[in-house]
């Protein structure tokens, strides 16, 4: 039995690293506005899971005698131009950004990480090798290298995460391979190796972790940039199809009737900006409180 | 220099030609060959898809089909476009003063801004100023640019009608029109990297003016001014001028968006369009085309940096 509760303290400390006083993520909001950041997030990630409950109306139910209403006690944020509710769009909508948000930087990551850990634990010729392809990668700028691999898969939700999956690689990839670098040397590494750890196990179980701070600050960004990415795909028309609900999508539609009724334009923009705002305002709260180096001088 | 213009050229190599490897391979992505793709819209037969197959060259290996592809790049037969059938070189050549234009105005209004700010910013940390020109910079860098573009169009153009809503005329057909029809994009294509620039000129500032030997200026009597622009500004602008060359990437980037917003016909609006009809030659050829501006951006900046900063030149 002590066992069980010595296993219950270590997850109590586990989660109170994280939550508790002078945790990271108590450090990474302690500015007022950090805080106010976590909040838009966390209401987001709520708006996105429990959309089907939340949401007033079935955002898909087309109703053309009541195209462009303004907002209403029925309709709160009013109709778009085939009668459909605003506001259950958009929050159906922030499932499709959150959703492309996280599965996008998974594959960045997920493929960079590994790219990076190979290139700087192995140099040489392999660390040449992906390092020139990572250069490639980020030299076409990134918005239409995903233009183009979207538009080549077929616009659809999946082929757009795994576009801008792609697009994202190279920079975890860089970034990995440098924090592997700077720690190879390192006593622990070095006393790892002396035991005879095998490389994949040093590489997993010694360097990642000690490279895990910048890499959640990436992470955070990278969700961002893969949000605002999206919007921008499926403003121009490779990213999410209709009638599905996305931000950007909504804010194309939205956008030839400009005179008509500004919400359909105006709330769709404003929530793809408050979210990125957010994300960005936490990954530089996380980043300042991961990086004691950092700490005072911004 | 030249043994460092020589060994940069050299390393640069590589890149260039993965670019190309890369933008051709796009080809493999495509779930069946671009002909029949196209064709399925019209149900065309067997021999039609064919005859078009040969046509394009698409009935040979897929290395053959690179190989002549990077061949016709660099004798500048770019190809045929898939959806108007006109030469891509030719209509590039129309549209890039266009993306050129966007582009320098752009970067002359955010430099105009960020700079200043930027300095004022780390001279006087967290004055008024700073402050307002940080929340302006953490404003500028979440915004999406289509929608501050769509916001503006309402604004300036619908509500005040102070400029057309979209179109392009050329400068020297009209030039106070094309001034008229171009400020607004050159504003929205530039606010997140007037905000990201001020930024880094501000950080950039703030290390150097932490160093010993602006100190020693400062206790020798000179004038603010002087140890600033003299002594400060020269050494806090290496990474300025670094990052203004990613910039480049940025730049063409935001092409694509704000060229589609305000109907301008430039190079971004081309590859939009081109991605959009799933034309394939005209998608490779804009993607290659920026890449290869990227890399000598990134190129330039490279020699630049060994001619101001003496340490990189001799290492």
């Amino acid at each position: 039995m002590a066992n069980n509760d010595l296993t219950i303290v270590h997850r109590y400390r586990r989660l109170s690293r994280w939550f508790g006083h002078g945790s990271v993520l108590r450090r990474a909001t302690r500015r007022k506005i950090n805080a106010v950041a976590l909040v838009v997030i966390i209401v987001g990630l709520f708006a996105a899971i429990a959309a089907p409950i939340v949401a007033p109306m079935d955002p898909y139910s087309t109703n053309l005698r009541n195209t462009h209403q303004p907002p209403s006690t029925e309709h709160f944020l009013g109709t778009d131009e085939i009668g459909r509710d605003i506001l259950s769009r958009l929050l159906y909508g922030a499932r499709v950004s959150i959703q492309v948000g996280f599965v996008a930087v998974a594959i960045s990551h997920g493929i960079g990480i590994v790219l990076g850990l190979l290139s700087g634990f192995r140099g040489g010729i392999v660390d040449e090798v992906i390092m020139r392809f990572m250069d490639a990668l980020i030299v076409i700028p990134p918005l239409v290298l995903a233009l183009a691999i979207a538009s080549v898969l077929g616009p659809s939700l999946i082929n757009v995460m795994i576009a801008i999956g792609i697009v994202g690689i190279a920079a975890p990839a860089r970034l990995i391979r440098g924090q592997v670098l700077a720690v190879r040397e390192f006593d622990y590494v070095l006393a790892a190796r002396s035991i005879g750890s095998p490389g994949t196990r040093i590489a997993f179980l010694h360097m990642l972790p000690n490279t895990l701070a910048p890499l959640i600050v990436s992470a955070t960004l990278g969700v961002a940039t893969a949000i605002i990415t999206e919007a921008s795909l499926s403003f121009l028309g490779v990213g999410i199809q209709p009638p599905a609900a996305s931000w950007g999508a909504m804010l194309q539609a939205g956008y030839g009737y400009l005179e008509r009724n500004l919400v359909e334009s105006f709330a769709p923009g404003l929530s793809i900006f408050a979210v990125v705002l957010s994300v960005n305002l936490l990954g530089d709260g996380l980043r300042e409180a991961l990086d004691p180096r950092l700490r005072g001088t911004n | 220099m030249k043994r460092l213009l020589i060994r940069r050229l050299i390393a640069y190599a590589p890149t260039v030609i993965l670019v190309t490897a890369l933008v051709f391979s796009l080809v493999l992505l495509l779930p069946q060959d671009p002909v029949s793709q196209l064709m399925d819209d019209f149900s065309a037969s067997e021999e039609l898809v064919k005859f078009f197959r040969a046509k394009y060259g698409l009935d040979r290996p897929i290395h053959v089909q690179y190989v002549d592809w990077l061949g016709g790049i660099f004798t500048g037969d770019w190809g045929y476009s898939f959806r108007t059938g006109e030469r891509i070189r030719e209509s590039m050549q129309r549209r890039w003063l266009v993306t050129i234009e966007l582009a320098f105005g752009s970067m002359a209004v955010t430099l105009l801004i960020a700079l200043p700010v930027g300095i004022y910013s780390a001279v006087r940390p967290y004055g008024l100023g700073d402050n307002t020109g940080t929340v302006f910079a953490i404003m500028g860098l979440a915004i999406p640019n289509f929608w501050l573009g769509i916001m503006m169009i309402y604004l300036f153009a619908v509500i005040l009608g102070w400029v057309p809503a979209s179109g392009y005329v050329e400068p020297w057909q009209d030039p106070l029109g094309n001034l008229h029809r171009m400020i607004l994009p050159v504003i929205v294509s530039g606010t997140s990297r007037t905000a990201n620039i001020m930024r880094q000129t501000r950080s950039a500032m703030l290390e150097v003016m932490r160093q010993d030997y602006i100190r020693t200026a400062h206790s020798k009597g000179l004038t603010e001014t002087t140890v600033l622009l003299r002594h400060a500004l020269r050494n806090g602008m290496i990474p300025v001028m670094t990052v203004m060359g990613l910039h480049v990437a940025s730049l063409l980037e935001g092409s694509t968006v704000v060229e589609t917003i305000f109907g301008l016909p430039g190079m971004g609006q081309f590859a939009v369009q081109a991605a959009l009809t799933l034309d394939l030659p005209a998608v490779q050829a804009s993607l290659l085309l920026f890449g290869t501006i990227v890399i000598l951006a990134n190129f330039t900046v490279d020699i630049l940096y060994g001619f101001m900063d003496p340490r990189v030149r001799h290492t």
